[in-house]
């Protein structure tokens, strides 16, 4: 029936200026839906740190948890500072998600490598695969 | 009340009814999800960490040791040596035995950084990622 109609508007109808907008809807439609399947809300770490340089870095996965080790050997997590001990509780429940979550460490150059090895550590200890830890370069 | 009447008769003169406030509001939505995603694009290198840490001490000469002190000094083999020569090293380890790990054991309280210029350094020497192990001295 709708295609009776379409045809004629589009043929005959002088009177009904107004082009028949179903089509751009549709298409309109499967953008939105593209967009929201595809938007992954990833917190960022919420601080800005000076990550060390690497000229053999290796473009990491897009979904991760992301931690951020600042220089005053801080470790923040969606804008909050959470601390070592903090780590687990907000990997694990991600972990449940999907057990494959790769995690991407944001550590400062001048950081000590000691607490980002913690978080190296921490991080396994939550459950996260051994080859999935990342440390972020420029 | 013009408007309401109005509004009635087009209803009934036609099914269809205005799709234009439904597409303005979709068209809000798919604006904001194209803004909000965010394609996060982060390089990085891959931490391997020892299984335990005695699986990580050098057992033999076919092992490279890289070695980062507390002032942050690089160490190869008991001397100092430049982050430079790092590169130089790994070549030479791996003409020598092609599959020899390597192993980069950082202080505590040495600078993050270093210890991924020197990780850099030993992939630029050629050596295999996997092959890279991160531990603390």
């Amino acid at each position: 029936m709708s295609l009776i109609r379409r045809g004629g508007s589009s043929f005959s109808q002088d009177d009904e200026p107004k082009p028949d907008l179903s089509p751009m809807i549709d298409c309109v439609f499967i953008l939105l839906i593209f967009f929201i399947v595809t938007t992954v809300f990833q917190k960022p770490p919420g601080v800005e740190v000076v990550r060390p340089e690497a000229s053999q870095a290796l473009g990491l996965q897009k979904n991760s948890i992301l931690l951020a080790v600042t220089a005053e050997n801080k470790v923040f997590y969606g804008g909050e500072e959470i601390g070592i001990a903090g780590i687990q509780n907000v990997v694990r429940p991600q972990l449940l998600e999907d057990e494959e979550m790769p995690v991407i460490i944001q550590a400062d150059t001048s950081a000590f490598r000691g607490v980002v090895s913690d978080v190296e550590k921490q991080c396994l200890e939550a459950g996260v695969m051994r080859n999935k830890i990342t440390l972020a370069t420029r | 009340m013009p408007l309401g009447n109005n509004r009635f008769k087009i209803d009934d003169s036609d099914p269809e009814p205005d799709l234009s406030p439904m597409i303005d509001c979709v068209f809000i939505l798919l604006i904001f999800f194209i803004v909000t995603a965010t394609f996060v694009e982060e390089d990085g290198l891959a931490v391997n960490r020892p299984e335990d840490a005695a699986a990580a001490q050098a057992s033999d000469n076919q092992t490279l040791v890289l070695v980062i002190r507390k002032d942050s000094r690089i160490e190869h083999d008991g001397r100092l040596v430049p982050l430079d020569a790092v590169p130089g090293i790994v070549q030479n380890q791996l003409q020598r035995e092609e599959r020899s790990p390597i192993i980069i054991q950082s202080h505590p309280r040495s600078r993050h950084g270093v210890t991924m210029e020197v990780q850099n350094a030993c992939l630029e020497g050629g050596a295999t990622p996997s092959k890279i192990t991160l531990t603390d001295s």
